[in-house]
């Protein structure tokens, strides 16, 4: 399953998805599962092997995100 | 014997000289004049006085002042309008002890005087002489007289006011059976809480006249004397009082037993007041709105003639955004940083003289896109506290909600949503001579970036540039204009990105030509108006203009649907943040979010394939809502009213949950729409979102998505590695 990442903001969603095109990293902007416990109904999944970078991404930019995870882990939780 | 035949002789003797001098004939003639004279004064009198009073034609054509009655689109009765707050009743509706308890009270020989009682008349004079309190005298008929025309008659306290009444409670005896003259009684007289025993009825009971008890209905005709002393909530010892001996009385006539009567006398005062729920309705600011239109149209009329106004109003979906709206204002109010007084502290205030409160206000407006039906309108907070309109008085500043305007006039003169703008740092001199430097929300910029993806993202860059260098604002502002906005535009940069103030009904006029794919239709209250013998006055017709074609209309719903669903307005869908919100999937949305400096007004203006609705929150004073150098985050139009907006749907098409969420306090009131229809006339290509150009096989897969085109504004360039390189090289400014 992809990694999913969670914001408390829309804002903050949009913005990370700024972020990923310009890393060159494949995200798209999905709805929030509500097991995802993202404050934010947008949520920003990407690939299993690029969310590291992605994380990396985001944290140098200054979004705020909650860590990512995998749907089968929200699902499993 | 003798003594007295002496005493006459005497007076005979005396008078004598007196008799012979006077001539009888002349003293005859004269006697006769005066009481010819008399009669004819009295006669005179009795006419002059009442060269006011009411004809026989009017008394026979007498009609009682009735409210007017507002009612929902399902014909729900919504509030009463009116001067006099009455509902007549018949008499033969009535229990018959209601009207036995009028007459054991008023006017015990009611049934037997011709309207005029001489032995009530020389009581009440007697008690006049006597300085003692036996009662007023008139008779039912002469109070009737004196209700049915008091213009003419007035209330003064004079002997032809007597007179006055009295002529025409003969006429109504003349011309009306007793039951008729005593039903108008019934129907006419004040009762301190509205006219006639229907209102007082609702009022102090909370249940029609035709269904109160004994104790209720002595109640009620103990009230009538003096209203304001015998009210049973202010003066309950005087009322109890009052309502007991109309039941002794009314156990003396015969009309129940002594012990019916002693039953009733324990019978206790009624401790609820109804009486609000029948001024104030579920929508007081829209009730305003109608009771101004009718007043225009209809003058006097609408406070007496009992006309019956079916308005578009939904009394459910009223009910959905009331709900909406008042979790809406406690999520404006529980972020930590809200820098305003909160609601809660002004519970004790009556009312705001100036209109404005010192509490965050918001305004709500719901209709249907086809029509322009307003299914539900809430104008503030507090109707009482202030009765403001914000939805249709108040002039606000869009914020990016206006820039669906800026995109429409691209898309209909021609320019596709694939069309790229570069999202980089613009500056305008202003005619102060200063700068203006425009910023987008974050601060950052996108470089090239096409229209789908900036309206997505409310990128204000790509508005202003669009709408100020490629489209030209005469043509924004054009378009805003023909959509339904009348206010001011001016012809500015910063009108792209909504610096103009509109109306909120205006703005919610202009997105029903997206939501109705390019026919703008004007917001309506009113369906038919009857009079009430059940016959048409007025029926408005709704308004429509055809603002953009279907082909444009269509793109931008396209559009605004992946700027409600992917983008800034994607809170209105549920959440752990909003789990109140619209669920993800089925009903199809679009709108856009709208948030002015620092969060001074945030909006959210959405629709759905059959219904529409707009949402606004802001301080009356125009600054902003959250101190933004605390912690709690910024007011956004995403963060406060896109929510709202979701939670309404919600209600609307899945049911209004009980706060255990274990069932439903309302159905859904509206089916699920099926998605907008894909208009035959447009087409589709696969294209590159990052050079806006058709897509092929030398591009980014990633990139890869389909756009829709009205015929002729389809890319014919196929876009290539090399238009790739400058496109990953963002401009970043923070």
């Amino acid at each position: 399953m992809n990694p999913l990442f969670a914001f408390d903001t829309t804002h903050m969603a949009l913005w990370a998805e700024e972020v990923a095109r310009e890393e060159g990293i494949p995200a798209e902007v999905v709805p929030a599962p509500p097991e995802l416990e993202a404050l934010c109904s947008l949520a920003l999944e990407t690939l299993p092997d690029r969310a590291e970078d992605l994380k990396k991404g985001l944290e140098e930019a200054g979004v705020s995100f909650h860590p990512p995870r995998a749907l089968r882990d929200v699902r499993n939780a | 014997m003798d003594v007295i035949k002496d005493l006459f002789a005497g007076l005979r003797q005396a008078l004598k000289p007196v008799f012979e001098a006077v001539d009888f004939r002349l003293v005859a003639m004269l006697g006769v004049f005066a009481f010819f004279g008399a009669v004819g004064v009295v006669i005179g009198t009795w006419k002059n006085v009442c060269a006011t009073c009411p004809s026989v034609a009017q008394i026979r054509t007498f009609e009682p002042e009735q409210t007017s009655k507002l009612l929902a689109h399902d014909g729900e009765l919504i509030v009463e309008i009116g001067r006099e707050r009455r509902t007549p009743v018949s008499i033969e509706a009535m229990p018959e002890y209601v009207p036995q308890a009028v007459v054991a009270i008023e006017d015990q020989r009611f049934y037997e005087h011709g309207g005029f009682d001489p032995r009530g008349f020389m009581r009440a004079v007697w008690g006049v002489a006597t300085g003692r309190n036996l009662g007023g005298g008139s008779t039912l008929t002469q109070q009737l007289a004196r209700n049915m025309f008091k213009e003419r008659i007035t209330f003064e306290r004079s002997y032809t006011r007597k007179l006055k009444e009295l002529q025409v409670a003969f006429e109504l005896e003349k011309y009306y059976s007793k039951d008729q003259i005593l039903e108008a009684y019934m129907n006419e007289i004040y009762m301190g809480r509205g006219y006639g025993f229907q209102s007082a009825s609702r009022a102090y009971f909370g249940k029609n006249v035709t269904e109160v008890n004994v104790a209720e209905a002595a109640l009620l005709a103990a009230i009538l004397n003096r209203p304001g002393y015998y009210d049973p909530y202010r003066n309950p010892d005087n009322a109890l009082s009052r309502r007991n001996l109309v039941l002794s009385l009314m156990a003396r006539l015969g009309y129940i037993s002594d012990e019916e009567a002693e039953y009733w006398k324990e019978w206790p005062l009624p401790e609820e007041d109804h009486s609000d729920n029948a001024v104030v309705g579920v929508a007081p600011y829209f009730e305003e709105w109608v009771r101004q239109i009718l007043d225009s149209r209809f003058g006097d009329e609408v406070y007496s003639g009992g006309l019956r106004v079916y308005t578009t109003l939904d009394m459910e979906i009223q009910k959905a955004a009331h709900e909406a709206m008042e979790w809406g204002w406690d999520n404006v109010e529980a972020r930590p940083n809200f820098a305003h007084p909160k609601y809660a502290e002004y519970d004790t205030v009556e009312v705001f003289a100036d209109g404005q409160t010192p509490y965050v206000q918001g305004m709500f407006i719901a209709l249907d896109p086809a029509t322009g039906a307003v299914r539900a309108l809430i104008g503030g907070r507090n109707y009482q506290q202030s009765k403001f309109d914000r939805a249709r008085l108040a002039r606000r500043q869009a914020g990016s909600s206006f820039k669906p305007f800026v995109y429409a006039a691209a898309v209909s003169s021609g320019v596709p949503a694939s069309h790229i703008v570069v999202d980089q740092p613009v500056v305008y001199p202003q005619p102060s001579g200063e700068d203006w430097r425009p910023r987008n929300f974050n601060e950052e910029f996108q470089g090239p970036i096409t229209l789908r993806e900036a309206l997505r993202r409310s990128i204000n860059m790509v508005a202003i540039k669009l709408g100020w260098e490629e489209v030209g604002i005469e043509t924004v502002a054009q378009t805003a204009r023909q959509m339904g906005i009348q206010t001011e535009i001016e012809r500015f940069p910063s009108t792209t990105i909504g610096a103009a103030e509109v109306i909120p009904i205006q703005l919610a006029e202009a997105y029903t030509g997206f939501a109705s794919l390019g026919t703008k239709v004007r917001p309506f209250p009113i369906v038919r108006v009857e009079n009430s013998s059940g016959e048409v006055l007025w029926e408005p017709q709704p308004e429509r203009t055809q603002v953009l074609d279907s082909l444009s209309a269509r793109i931008m719903v396209d559009l605004l649907q992946d700027a409600a669903n992917r983008g800034t307005g994607a809170n209105h869908r549920v959440s752990e943040r909003f789990p109140g919100g619209l669920p993800w999937g089925e009903v199809p949305t679009a709108g856009k979010t709208g948030t002015t400096n620092d969060g001074t007004d945030t909006w959210f203006m959405g629709f759905t394939p059959n219904l529409q609705a707009g949402v606004w929150f802001g301080m009356d004073r125009p600054v902003p809502m959250v101190d933004i150098e605390e912690e709690g985050g910024q007011a956004t139009g995403g963060g406060f009213a896109a929510p709202v907006f979701g939670r309404f749907m919600h209600h609307v098409y899945y049911g209004m949950e009980t706060p255990d969420g274990e069932g439903l306090l309302q159905e859904p009131v509206l089916p699920i729409p099926d998605e907008w229809p894909m208009l035959s006339g447009l087409t589709t290509r696969e294209v590159d979102a990052e050079s806006g150009k058709l897509w092929s096989r030398w591009c980014s897969e990633e990139n890869k998505y389909t756009e829709v085109y009205a015929p002729g504004t389809e890319p014919t360039e196929v876009c290539d590695e090399t238009g790739r390189g400058f496109i990953r090289s963002p401009f970043r400014i923070r």
